[in-house]
């Protein structure tokens, strides 16, 4: 499974019905390690323009695993260490 | 303040105010004896002389007073009080001014009195409470300056806060309602006036610093400027509302919401080792994920505790968060439905983007006086997740000291939030200490009583109780199928054989994904809409 398909996977399963507020992205860039991808998604006013009304306080990381393309979602803040440990990667269509 | 702290300064309020009588006896018998209504110039010469030396005398004592109160209300309120042994001693009053002031209250205002055609002696008996009011103030400054002066150099002071022993005149009210906010240039000097019963007491980091009569003055100012705009137009909708010539805007006579809150016993405690009883129910692990996305609940319970309310965090409600999605709260909303600044202002507006990173939030805080905290916002990166985070820091010793509630883990690994900053990619901070709870703020949704059981599981808790089989159980089926996968069929039967398990295993994968897809679509909607 690639990155990009990790994305699609995150557009079609969130995406509907993302809550708001906000216009729903799937960033461009991620992490990843052997096992699952973290798939930035939000609302691009804050994912791109960093606009502090549009700050999720509670954010949740999105990981695809890379076997089973199951898309689980867990608190973010307390992922961070394991995050930083996760290679960087990017999107073939950046 | 403890009572213990209020006690010590009525006291210290009443050596003042005998100190300053010792000081208005001698100068009153001064003025009778050595003023000679038919020459008043010649005499005002040896008056003042004499006058001056017992003002300043008393000012002096009137010092050495304030010193004494300050060192044994440092003994008792500051929790951590470094050695501070040269508490200022206030300056005398030049001799030039004493003597314009005498000069302009005595003769000056006896002569005007006499060209208006009263008796030389009559006029002079006239002035007399003006000079009075004038040496009480001069007297009683020696007191005041002395604590202003203690309280700016004090490390471990935030401020000092205005109080009197009687009923105060409006403008003196004013002042006494915006609490304990004295201590830097723009806010340091003491505004009084002849006659003027007011006093300054030093708080010390931990306190909040608010006494019942700053409180009062501070919630009449409130409901009194609510609907008034610009400074003199709320200054003189207060003083109208203060004379009793007009009633406030609100009726003040609900129950505050802070007035349900349980206290912590023996005072406030010191935020930093306040901050692990803030989120008892966080277990990242096992628990309910709703108390890991909490943080903006966390933040709050970190700054109650610290004025001295025994509460813990409560879960981000179900509407906020399902366990898939969650729209988190916005961190300007949160501090404008909780708080006001003393003046009625806007809470959240006071959070200010900060560049410089780590090194641009500690220059903010420099600012601050000891012991005075604040509330930090950063956003995650986006390529990390996104979204951000709220957190807590006070000023100790001098420095930022970043607090993280969001953990019941051992305090000393998980509370320093400093860490954060390197991750952050914009930060924002706001100073809360000084903030006033609002008496309509929806504090239980935010802390409940420290104790407290934990709450019914959330959504997000059973939605995950809920799911986490099955993608247990999809992964072990992928596992097997690759094994079938690998697997090299030595005939023809064998081969269907192989086929078949592969085409089984397939419609059993997806049997368990569609599981999936409906339990999501029976949460999603149910929560992580506003």
């Amino acid at each position: 499974m690639t990155f990009d398909e990790a994305r699609e996977i995150v557009a079609r399963e969130d995406g509907p019905t993302w809550p708001g507020p906000g216009t729903f992205y799937v960033h461009t860039e991620g992490r990843e390690d052997d096992t699952r991808y973290l798939v930035p998604a939000g609302a691009y006013e804050d994912l791109v323009e960093h606009r502090l009304e549009f700050l999720n306080m509670e954010p949740v990381a999105r990981f695809v695993d890379k076997q089973t393309g199951i898309l689980t979602h867990e608190p973010l803040t307390p992922q961070l260490d394991d995050i930083a440990a996760m290679r960087e990667v990017t999107s073939d269509a950046r | 303040m403890t009572p213990e702290g209020l006690a010590l300064a009525e006291a210290h309020d009443r050596a003042q105010r005998t100190n300053t009588a010792e000081a208005l006896l001698t100068v009153a018998a001064l003025f009778t004896a050595t003023l000679d209504p038919a020459d008043l110039d010649r005499t005002f010469r040896r008056y003042s002389l004499l006058a001056a030396r017992a003002i300043n005398d008393r000012r002096a004592n009137g010092s050495r007073l304030a010193q004494a109160f300050y060192r044994a209300l440092r003994a008792l309120e500051a929790r951590n009080p470094v050695p501070y042994p040269d508490i200022p001693f206030a300056r005398p009053v030049p001799a030039a001014a004493l003597q314009t002031s005498l000069a302009v209250t005595g003769p000056v205002a006896a002569k005007r009195r006499i060209a208006q055609g009263l008796d030389a002696a009559s006029a002079l008996a006239d002035v007399l409470p003006q000079t009075l009011g004038s040496v009480s103030r001069h007297v009683e400054n020696g007191g005041r300056e002395t604590v202003r002066l203690a309280v700016k150099a004090d490390p471990v002071a935030r401020a000092y806060a205005r109080r009197s022993s009687g009923r105060p005149c409006a403008f003196c009210a004013m002042l006494i309602g915006r609490g304990p906010v004295y201590k830097n240039a723009d806010t340091g000097s003491f505004r009084c006036h002849d006659h003027c019963r007011c006093s300054a007491v030093p708080v010390f980091e931990g306190d909040e610093g608010w006494t019942e009569q700053a409180r009062e003055f501070n919630d009449l100012w409130y409901d009194s400027t609510t609907r008034t705009y610009g400074q003199q137009g709320k200054q003189r909708a207060f003083f109208e509302a203060y004379n009793g010539k007009r009633p406030p805007a609100r009726i003040p006579a609900q129950r505050k919401a802070v007035d349900d809150l349980p206290k912590i016993a023996g005072g406030p405690g010191r935020t930093i080792d306040e901050a692990r009883l803030s989120n008892p129910h966080y277990d990242n692990v096992n628990g309910d994920p709703a108390y890991g996305v909490n943080c903006t609940h966390v933040a709050q319970t970190v700054e109650l505790r610290a004025r001295g309310y025994d509460v813990q965090a409560t879960r981000l409600p179900d509407r906020f968060y399902n366990g898939i999605e969650g729209k988190g709260r916005n961190a300007r909303e949160v501090l404008d439905s909780l708080y006001r600044t003393p003046d009625g202002g806007s809470a959240g507006a006071r959070l200010v983007h900060v560049k410089g990173g780590k090194r641009g939030v500690d220059a903010i805080v420099q600012e601050w006086p000891e012991g005075a905290r604040g509330q930090v916002v950063v956003s995650w990166k986006a390529s990390e997740g996104g979204g951000g985070h709220i957190f807590n820091v006070e000023k100790r010793g001098g420095k930022a000291v970043y607090i993280e509630g969001q953990t019941s883990k051992d305090i000393a690994e998980k509370a320093d939030a400093s860490g954060y900053f390197p991750r952050a990619e914009h930060r924002w901070v706001a100073r809360t200490d000084d903030l006033v709870i609002r008496d309509d703020a929806n504090l239980s949704e935010f802390v409940v009583a420290r104790g407290t059981k934990i709450e019914p599981p959330s959504p997000a808790k059973r939605y995950n109780d809920e799911v986490r089989d099955i993608q247990a159980k999809v992964k072990a089926l992928y596992a097997e199928r690759r094994e079938v996968q690998r697997s090299r069929p030595t005939n023809s039967t064998e081969a269907h054989a192989r086929q078949a398990k592969m085409a089984d295993m397939a419609a059993e994968i997806q049997r368990e994904l569609d599981k999936l897809a409906d339990i999501k679509a029976r949460y999603v909607g149910t929560g992580g809409r506003r």
